[in-house]
């Protein structure tokens, strides 16, 4: 079924590509001379300055604060709905999966990542390919979750760094691909992986570590950029304390319905349960230049749903952790979920937002649907948002016969990665409506379903679909919400010309009013846009640019195009 | 296939040694198993270390038999040196172990297996073999 699908719209794509592209043609190569790329150095300044800078997409969330947000506005809301393909580049890869990576570009030059770990670079101008590097997995099958991705690359000076499947991490030449050096953050074998884009601050690269579904202890660790050597490991699973205080509510005080004293108990027995306990980190810190600490979002406890066999809070999985980024050592840290059975972890990337009365705060859309606000120096919450998915039967905990629950165990909001308008102070957060049973046993067997022995299940014959919101970060209300076909899954970005793009698992990718929520524009991709978009400015001309290969996990058609759009016509003078 | 067996058995030793005839984690006193007819019921009452233990067993077993069923295929002794722990580390360096993964990974694999009811009389051997084909084939 899928297959023709996405070869019609593959097919269509590229006819309407073949004409545009001979039109940009037409317009670049006026500038001849200009369009071979320049490989800038990408210095700490520019890092640290990548606000002030927003021709370039340097970091995975745009700049340090992860609001994925740029002040460039040639595109705004009275020509959006003129926005055409400017080019597109296919991948050509067959082997796919969820195609989630969020491109950096740099003075003409765009860098991508595939689901198994293939990095290209490819000139931002016209698509064509500059070089490729494929990662040879140092294990023929290594162990992952939930389906092979790859979010994106980190950039520093002359190298690109790129963390693997096999849980290695790969620092390749920005010019020929040609690799610098390779590490192994873990052991493969032991059920790590790597999926997140690393994030450059100063002499380091820092990745987290996933694999919470296989009982490993999670971290982020910092790495020497120059010659991959290990320089810190912060610990997700505490050591000590990983018990913490058997709290019967959640922080906000939502009873969690918990045996405290069938926990207590087996402490005895399962005291050590910290060595396994989960906690990985799936996607990119935000980084605070001015306080050096990293902010970074911990995943599940391990097994995810069998808390029998982990009593107490689980510190510090489903946490918002921060760590100094001289040396990682742990400064504060607020769970959203104590002793999670739900799956309900912390997992979106949080975002570093300036509130009105002018607080530094971390913010952070969980799988419980909720926007958490939190103080950035002292991680104190500030405001929970309101909900921006439904909530029924919050915390119940599971039975033989199923309770029934939302969010389910993909949430609220899954890995997607939000946008910020921080002239708004909106944030705009993908959610995921999809009701749950809960189960602790008992299931007919489904010939086939091997993978998917978890004790959670979609309810059958309920409907299934998505949200997108704008999430008032000063007030925590809900300032606008549209709903979407299906679960959303990817991320979105906002500009300055009052627009925020975020893309469908049906393949529509999608350019909102950011003030409104009213849909401006929409583009037909032929396989799912689950990814981050980004923008960049070339030659005088804005260009938007998304990878459009679905997802597996939530089951969206898979592909393997960038998407690159842009403007009619030559680049206004002003522009240039 | 028949390398396949052939390592089973040897998985099987180990699994014998490391979980003493079948003795389960509460401490009752059961009828002497064989280990190879160890089942889903008898999963469901391990603990994590219980798991750890025989999944260790298993995967070292198993390691065991390959070492010494290439030492055959070489026309090399079949002694003690064959199937050495040193012997299985060469093999887990080369990458070669048909079990490669840690225990951890199997022992999530083997939960998520025997939480659908329908499983539970499946012996845990047979589990091993085909949730470690699924992971290989992905």
């Amino acid at each position: 079924m899928r297959i023709p699908r996405l070869l019609v719209a593959v097919a269509a794509a590229a006819l309407c590509v073949g004409r545009v592209a001979a039109q940009e043609q037409v317009e670049t190569t006026k500038g001849k001379a200009s369009q071979e790329p320049s490989f800038t150095s990408v210095t700490d300044q520019m890092l640290l300055d990548a606000r002030q800078h927003p021709n370039s997409w340097v970091t995975y969330g745009h700049d340090y604060w992860n609001q994925r947000w740029s002040t460039l506005n040639q595109i705004n809301t009275s020509n959006v709905g003129t926005l055409h393909v400017a080019w597109m580049y296919q991948t050509g890869i067959s082997r796919l999966g969820s195609f989630e990576t969020s491109p950096i570009v740099i003075d003409g030059v765009m860098y991508l990542t595939t689901p198994y770990n293939t990095a290209m670079a490819v000139n931002a101008r016209t698509g064509k390919e500059i070089w490729r590097y494929e990662h040879k997995q140092s294990i023929a099958s290594p162990i992952y979750c939930c389906g092979p991705n790859n979010r994106g690359v980190a950039i520093s000076e002359g190298t690109v760094f790129m963390a693997t499947l096999d849980a290695h991490l790969v620092a390749l030449d920005a010019k020929t691909g040609a690799v610098q050096w390779d590490v192994q953050v873990e052991d493969p074998e032991a059920g790590y992986s790597e999926t997140m884009a690393p994030l450059i601050v100063g002499d380091k690269v820092i990745v987290g570590i996933s694999g919470g579904e296989y009982g490993i202890r999670g971290f982020v660790r910092a790495y020497n950029k120059s010659n991959g050597q290990p320089l810190w490991t912060a610990y997700t699973v505490f050591d000590k304390g990983w018990e913490g205080k058997f709290t019967p509510t959640t922080n906000e005080g939502e009873p969690l319905h918990r045996n405290i004293d069938a926990e207590k108990a087996a402490m005895a027995q399962y005291g050590d349960a910290w060595q396994r306990g989960g906690g990985g980190v799936w996607m990119t810190p935000t980084y605070d230049p001015a306080s050096h600490l990293l902010f970074f979002a911990v995943g599940n406890p391990s097994p995810d749903l069998d808390g029998s066999v982990r009593p107490g809070d689980n510190l510090c999985t489903d946490c918002i952790m921060a760590v100094d980024a001289n040396d990682g050592t742990v400064k504060w840290y607020y769970q959203e979920v104590p002793h999670d059975v739900w799956d309900l972890d912390a997992v979106s990337p949080p975002v570093l937002v300036k509130l009105k009365d002018g607080t530094t705060a971390v913010a952070q859309a969980g799988k419980t649907a909720w926007v958490y606000v939190l103080n950035a120096a002292t991680g104190k919450l500030i405001r929970k948002s309101a909900p921006f998915n439904r909530l029924e039967n919050m915390f119940a905990q599971p039975t033989p016969e199923g309770t029934r629950m939302l969010p389910g165990a993909n949430g609220g909001s899954e890995w997607s990665a939000p946008a910020v308008d921080p002239t708004l102070g909106y944030m705009y957060v993908l959610g995921i409506e999809q009701p749950m049973h809960y189960i602790t046993h008992s299931a007919p067997f489904e010939k086939g379903k091997l993978w998917l022995g978890s004790a959670f299940k979609a309810v059958p014959g309920e409907r299934q679909y998505g949200t997108f919101s704008a999430v008032n970060l000063n007030t925590g209300k809900i300032a606008w919400q549209v709903e979407t076909e299906q679960p959303m899954i990817g991320g979105a970005m906002a500009t300055a010309g009052n627009l925020v793009f975020v893309g469908e698992g049906n393949g529509h990718f999608n350019a909102f009013d950011a003030r409104t929520g009213k849909k401006l524009w929409m583009f037909q991709a032929g396989a799912g846009c689950n990814a981050p978009p980004v923008t960049y400015m070339q030659d005088g001309k804005q260009y938007i640019a998304v990878a459009c290969g679905g997802n597996f996990q939530m089951g969206y058609p898979l592909g393997d195009a960038v998407m690159v759009f842009t403007l009619p016509g030559a680049a206004p003078k002003s522009s240039k | 296939m028949r390398r396949l067996a052939v390592g089973l058995t040897g998985g099987l030793i180990c699994v014998l040694g490391a979980f003493a005839a079948g003795r389960r984690s509460d401490g009752a006193a059961m009828q002497p198993r064989r280990a190879a007819l160890l089942n889903g019921a008898d999963w469901a009452a391990y603990g994590p270390k219980e798991k750890d233990a025989y999944l260790s067993g298993f995967i070292a077993g198993a390691g065991a038999e390959q070492a010494r069923a290439l030492a055959a295929l070489a026309g090399d002794s079949l002694d003690s040196s064959a199937v050495s722990s040193s012997a299985i580390t060469r093999l887990a360096d080369e990458k070669q172990l048909r079990f490669s993964y840690a225990p951890s990974v199997y022992a999530a694999q083997v939960d998520d297996f025997y939480w659908w009811v329908d499983h539970r009389e499946i012996p845990i051997v047979d589990v091993m073999v085909t949730i470690n084909r699924q992971m290989k084939d992905r």
